[in-house]
């Protein structure tokens, strides 16, 4: 819960980048002024979600970032780029061929969680690319495993994370740093996730002061990831529900199909929190507050303790524009604070 | 010794950047010159290494779009994951018996199936297209088998093709059988999996059939009638296969039974171009003992 007393309310990750970052973000050659349009965009993004009255503002809708396996790849020797290959439709994505050991060059959120530090005094919470979708993503061309390569980007991520946490703790001594891993790949294949969860474990081990989360996106059937629940070393999950729901008002088990596999959650989890999603980021119909204090109220009937929910988009609001953006998140708000 | 290269073939970064100027500004002429120039260059370099092969389907976002496109009561859905990969295809939504339809459908602009004149024409097997699409309930799996083989015919006859690979994702199933069977009476059929094959009921149409590959093709090179291709050449990986290792996989299974030759796991569009045309490469000198 948040010091008001009503539940937190938080972002995802991403946000739409303004056009005056976007339009340069690739091409711009000199740092310095790249990172002045960063520096911009996330104080004007920080100040959006602000107004939007999120508890937790994130890093300011990921300005620092192009895209969640390049921005990391990049940094990393032994990481090859061959060219593009295809997402969907005519949408394509670097995906690295690893073809060596894998070493940091440069940390790749210092920078970020140092500048957003200094610019609010809202919970911020760290979004950071996770082992498994870091391995999933890439070819292989050099480990003897797909277990092996995952298990050096878990040793690589909790480097990354290792430092950011000493940043952290200079500013905030005492205080718990909020990072969310991210794994939209989680649960592509059933059969690894005894290895999903040793990368986890290796991630975050011996840190600490941590607060961890989990992202994962669009999984065709989360009980694969609530079955290993208990052995994960983690504190709580951010997922996506409200892209499968119904759109009409109701608080009835048949109003609100997508969030009966909370029930799965429960079954399996008695200590961790959820970060519910309550807005769908792949369309610009802005959910009206009824709708989503239904979908909270609906959750919170399962989950029971209101201190183990958490309110959030499904997944980064990038997709939408920002004024879209911000009308999601401040329904979110709303629906949240209209709760008695 | 036959090579044998399906399916997708990754776009290059000049096509794929006029897709997006036509999504911008839709110069559908331009981009179809585009589609149809790249569809000739690349025929013209497999000839070359004397491959076998489908047209490389450089139009199609996934592999059922177009022919959903090509379908009456068949509309185009939510993204879905294909296999275990990070790509994703339109899942097609069937609510009625389909039928051939060479309407164009928006928003998707339709674009002829096949712009290659030499190549084989390529279709998911119907059990893969019933599978990865979302079907009303009430319809009857036979009938649609039955309607989707019609619509097969029509495409094949109204792009004079009288070679087709059908591509299962899922492996041909007993209800697909008799399919496979009419199919072959009319046209010449090779059949590629990337999973394994259901071993029974699929060797009984390996007499009926021209050829065939599948995750498991060692396994079914020795009872197969019709010649196997094995799948040496990885898809999903960017490590290019030493032609030397490859022919030793091959001298070893010729004497297990009547090897056809050699093909990739998968089709190529999980690579990047540079990758793929290294791979088609790797497939010739193989053949042609470079």
């Amino acid at each position: 819960m948040s010091d008001n007393g009503n539940l937190i309310t938080q972002e995802i990750g991403s946000f739409r980048k303004p056009d005056y970052l976007s339009n340069v973000f690739k091409r711009e050659k000199d740092e310095k002024k790249l990172t002045e349009l960063k520096e911009k965009a996330t104080v004007e993004t920080l100040s959006l979600f602000e107004r939007a009255g999120l508890t937790n503002v994130g890093v300011g809708g990921e300005m620092y970032r192009w895209e969640m396996y390049e921005h990391p790849a990049q940094r990393l020797d032994g990481i090859k780029f061959h060219g593009l290959v295809r997402s969907f439709d005519n949408r394509y994505y670097r995906k690295g061929s690893v073809i060596s050991d894998l070493n940091v060059r440069e940390h790749w959120h210092n920078d970020e969680l140092e500048f957003v530090i200094a610019n609010t005094k809202r919970e911020i919470k760290m979004p950071i690319t996770g082992p498994y979708t870091l391995m999933d993503w890439s070819f292989n061309e050099h480990y003897s495993s797909r277990h092996d390569l995952l298990m050096e980007f878990a040793k690589v991520v909790n480097g990354e994370i290792r430092s950011m946490n000493d940043i952290w703790k200079k500013s905030h001594p005492g205080k718990k740093f909020q990072v969310q891993i991210d794994e939209p790949a989680a649960t592509t294949h059933p059969d690894e996730m005894d290895m999903f969860v040793e990368s986890i474990n290796e991630a975050v081990r011996g840190i600490d002061g941590l607060e961890t989360s989990l992202h994962v996106c669009y999984s065709t059937d989360y009980r694969i990831l609530f079955d290993v629940s208990e052995d994960l070393k983690i504190d709580g999950y951010n997922l996506e529900f409200a892209n499968r729901d119904s759109l009409n008002a109701g608080k009835g088990e048949e109003d609100r199909p997508a969030y009966s596999t909370l029930r799965d959650f429960v079954d399996r989890e008695s200590h961790k929190f959820m970060g519910v999603g309550v807005t769908d980021v792949h369309t610009d119909y802005i959910e009206p507050v009824n709708l989503i204090r239904d979908r909270i109220i609906y959750s919170m009937k399962i989950i029971g303790d209101p201190s183990r929910v958490r309110i959030n988009p499904d997944c980064g609001l990038r997709t939408r524009s920002r004024e879209v953006g911000f009308e999601k998140l401040k329904n979110m708000v709303d629906a949240v604070r209209s709760i008695p | 010794m036959k090579a044998l290269l399906y399916g997708i073939y990754p776009r290059s970064d000049d096509l794929r950047k006029e897709i997006n100027r036509w999504e911008r500004f839709g110069q559908k002429e331009d981009l179809k010159k585009a589609f149809r120039s790249e569809t000739l260059s690349l025929e013209s370099t497999f000839d070359s290494y004397a491959l076998t092969y489908t047209d490389p389907l450089f139009n199609w976002n996934d592999i059922l779009r177009p022919v959903a496109l090509s379908m009456e009561h068949v509309k185009l859905g939510e993204l879905r994951r294909y296999m275990e990969t990070n790509t994703f295809y339109r899942q097609p939504v069937i609510d009625h018996y389909p039928s051939f339809s060479e309407v164009e459908k928006d928003p998707y602009p339709y674009f002829p199936l096949y712009y290659g004149e030499s190549s084989l024409a390529f279709l998911p097997s119907i059990s893969t297209f019933l599978s990865m699409s979302s079907v009303n309930k009430n319809l009857d799996r036979k009938k649609l088998f039955g309607s989707i083989f019609d619509v097969y015919t029509d495409i094949l006859s109204k792009y004079g093709k009288s070679s087709v690979l059908l591509f299962g994702v899922d492996p041909v199933d007993q209800d697909e059988i008799q399919y496979v069977e009419m199919l072959s009476d009319t046209c010449s059929v090779t059949v590629i999996s990337p999973r394994k094959v259901n071993k029974t009921p699929f060797l009984k149409i390996t007499d009926k059939i021209e050829g065939v590959a599948s995750v498991d093709s060692l396994d079914i090179l020795p009872n197969s009638r019709c010649p196997v291709y094995i799948g040496v050449i990885d898809s999903k990986n960017t490590r290019v296969e030493d032609p030397e290792y490859v022919r030793d996989i091959v001298s070893k299974a010729e004497s297990s039974g009547n090897l056809a030759g050699i093909t990739a796991s998968d089709y190529l569009d999980f690579l990047p171009r540079v990758i793929a045309d290294r791979k088609a490469k790797v497939m010739s000198e193989v053949i042609n003992g470079e």
